[in-house]
């Protein structure tokens, strides 16, 4: 059985080109039946995401050639052989292997280590697999990429860190107070981005989310949008008594919050933590404040920095990941090869098992008296010939395979037992 | 006494072999790393339980060192206990640090100075040392814990505040989890403590046998108490109670140590 996988990613096509690709949840079972009407192909699947466009597909003996398969890709985009080739990578046997396990892992997302991806591929081929088209090669390679993915999420530290300005927020928020559905968020003004950070905390679990704004209408429109409280500016004092967490994201020319106001508000807290996301430019909330107790600024660019070193730490987990990913293709494709092994073993079992069945039947006609112990040593004494006598065959068989030449010994051992003159080969 | 010797320096090199798995789980987060870890710090508890109990039955229950290997013994155990309820993974290396500490204390005590708990002042009630002893460490070893996570604190409030690298400030808790289990420690301790003190200060004072030391512990008790005053009432939080919190053990273990070293 080859393996073969061909597509389009984000790094070999153009958006324009991945968009025609797009194939929906309900019409991948469809696309990768189309994919079966290529001679030998036994089982294939078809992944979409707005990153790539994947067909895997398992053929009998040897694979088609790389036109016809660039075909199979282009049929699925409805575009032609030329469009499609400039842009398409195709990998067979163990590169493809290679190749589904680095796609599962999130090694080839654009931002390496997104946990998205697993899911995707997991729902794809889902579709597909119940459309019939998926079989038992393609099934045992997904369950073993879905396993390598786990693997590489819990050994390595790929996933660990946040690389969204969003996301590195909410993971400092969470390095100050722990669980965030204790924690009051304050946006003050309606940036963009504010609104953005306002909504990814409202999504972890904040208790409770207040909007002030010079413009009360806008601040009763935002709050309504996040599901927030809407106040006004003027009250800016007491709101950063009560709030944890202070989102600013205005267009106000100067600090909004400053030193000396805060020195005042830390003890009318009660030395409770504050953390100031200032995502203003020009920024809102005075950088010495990150000097008093208990009080912690961050300002666009610390978030970029953090985010730029999660990433840079996500490329470096990614080298060990990649040195993982290649042992268990390694190990995938030699257990694949061990199990190719099996029908001539079975083969083989059964014909010895039926004619020491056949020769103890007609011994025991002859050999009547026998009592039932003498019965019992005569059926050992065939089994124990037949296990031995199968046993070097079997190992033989094994190693074949594990050396990457099971046809041939199969074709021998067929041969010289005369497997296919009873029972067609697999 | 030379096999047991041997067997408190052995259970004072499994701390440290957990200490140092810890460090190295705390350097590299490998999942593997941190099993191993807790592994061996659950075999070291194991261990000195036995090694305690054994203590105890030989009717050395009131040695210096028992009382130390108890405290080690202790504070790792409410480690694991704790680790179940609070993400507080990184506080091992920290935790079982001090229990090295703590044991190999024990082992040294127990080689150059068995024995000196027999010393009792004169007119001292015999019933009334264990018990004073006994909660006196409790209370130690409760504040040893909360100056661990103290310190912990410390670490990574100045990492907040300097923006360092993620790496290692995403190992350690969230200061709102590290405050919380460091007031825990003190609201524990304290209660035993004072009542040591006062059970210490009573016999000190009946039998006029005031020493320095005393003095050391009333001091540090003032240090703790005003930890939970300025805690409870004013709010401190944060690196104010974690320096007091340290200081406080400082001195407790300057009392710890002339009694050791002098025998009760």
């Amino acid at each position: 059985m080859n393996l073969v996988v061909v597509g389009l990613s984000h790094k070999t096509a153009p958006v324009a080109l991945r968009e025609r690709f797009a194939v929906p949840d309900d019409a991948l079972g469809d696309a990768a039946g189309r994919v079966r009407l290529v001679d030998g192909c036994r089982e294939s699947f078809v992944v979409s995401t707005c990153n790539r466009v994947e067909v895997y597909a398992a053929f009998d003996g040897e694979r088609p050639s790389d036109d016809a398969l660039t075909d199979v890709l282009a049929s699925v985009g409805q575009a032609t052989r030329g469009q499609v080739s400039p842009h398409a990578y195709l990998h067979a046997g163990p590169e493809a292997v290679r190749h589904l396990f680095r796609v599962a892992s999130s090694l080839d997302s654009l931002v390496v280590g997104e946990p998205q991806i697993l899911g995707q591929l997991k729902s794809a081929f889902e579709a597909c697999r119940s459309a019939g088209q998926a079989g038992p090669v393609l099934t045992r390679a997904l369950d073993r990429a879905i396993g390598v993915a786990r693997k590489v999420r819990t050994e390595t530290g790929i996933g660990r860190s946040s690389v969204s300005v969003s996301s590195v927020a909410v993971d400092l928020a969470r390095q100050i107070f722990g669980d965030l559905s204790a924690c009051a968020v304050l946006l003050v003004g309606a940036g963009k981005m504010g609104e953005l950070a306002a909504r990814h905390f409202k999504t972890h679990g904040a208790r409770e989310l207040l909007v002030a704004n010079r413009n009360f209408d806008r601040a009763r429109a935002l709050a309504s949008a996040l599901g927030g409280h809407p106040r006004g500016l003027d009250e800016l004092d007491g709101l950063l008594q009560q709030a944890d967490i202070v989102v600013t994201s205005t267009g106000a020319p100067g600090y909004l919050v400053t030193t000396s106001a805060m020195r005042r508000i830390v003890p009318a807290r009660k030395y409770r933590p504050i953390f100031f996301i200032d995502i203003a430019v020009p920024r809102n909330v005075e950088p010495t404040i990150n000097a008093l107790e208990n009080a912690y600024v961050y300002d666009v660019d610390d978030l970029s920095g953090i985010a730029n070193e999660n990433l840079a730490e996500r490329r470096r987990e990614a080298e060990a990941a990649e040195q993982l990913v290649a042992d268990e293709a390694g190990r995938f494709l030699r257990d694949l090869a061990g199990q190719s092994a099996a029908p001539t073993i079975q083969a083989l079992r059964r014909k010895a098992d039926a004619i020491r069945d056949a020769e103890l039947e007609r011994a025991m006609r002859r050999l009547t008296g026998l009592d039932e112990k003498q019965r019992k040593a005569i059926e050992m004494l065939a089994d124990g010939i037949t296990n031995k006598l199968l046993h070097g065959a079997f190992t033989t068989l094994k190693d074949a395979a594990r050396d990457d030449r099971p046809d041939a010994s199969a074709a021998l051992v067929r041969q010289i037992f005369r497997l296919d003159d009873e029972e067609p080969a697999p | 006494m030379g096999a047991m010797l041997n067997l408190l320096t052995l259970g004072a090199g499994l701390f440290g072999l957990s200490t140092l798995l810890y460090l190295g789980a705390l350097w590299r987060p490998r999942p593997s790393l941190e099993r191993a870890a807790h592994a061996a710090l659950s075999v070291t508890i194991a261990v000195w339980i036995g090694l305690l109990t054994h203590q105890a039955l030989a009717g050395l229950g009131g040695t210096p060192r028992f009382w130390l290997g108890l405290s080690a013994l202790t504070l790792s155990a409410l480690y694991i206990a704790l680790r179940t309820r609070y993400p507080i993974e990184s506080l091992g290396s920290f935790v079982a640090a001090l229990s090295t500490l703590l044991a190999v204390f024990a082992a040294v005590n127990s080689q150059e100075l068995g024995g000196a708990h027999h010393a009792l002042p004169e007119g001292v009630h015999a019933w009334l040392l264990p018990v004073h002893v006994g909660l006196a460490f409790l209370g130690v070893t409760a504040f040893a814990f909360s100056t661990a996570v103290s310190v912990v604190y410390l670490l990574q409030a100045r990492m907040l505040k300097q923006k360092a690298k993620p790496a290692l400030r995403r190992r350690l808790p969230p200061l709102d989890v590290l405050d919380h289990l460091a007031l825990r420690g003190v609201l524990v301790g304290f209660p035993p403590y004072t009542v040591a003190l006062l059970l210490g200060s009573f016999e000190a004072f009946r039998t006029d046998a005031v020493r320095p030391s005393y003095l050391v512990a009333l001091v540090s008790w003032l240090v703790y108490g005003v930890v939970l005053q300025a805690r409870l009432t004013a709010g401190w939080r944060g690196r104010r109670a974690a320096g007091l919190t340290t200081v406080g053990l400082l001195m407790c273990l300057g009392v710890v140590a002339q009694y050791a070293l002098r025998g009760a």
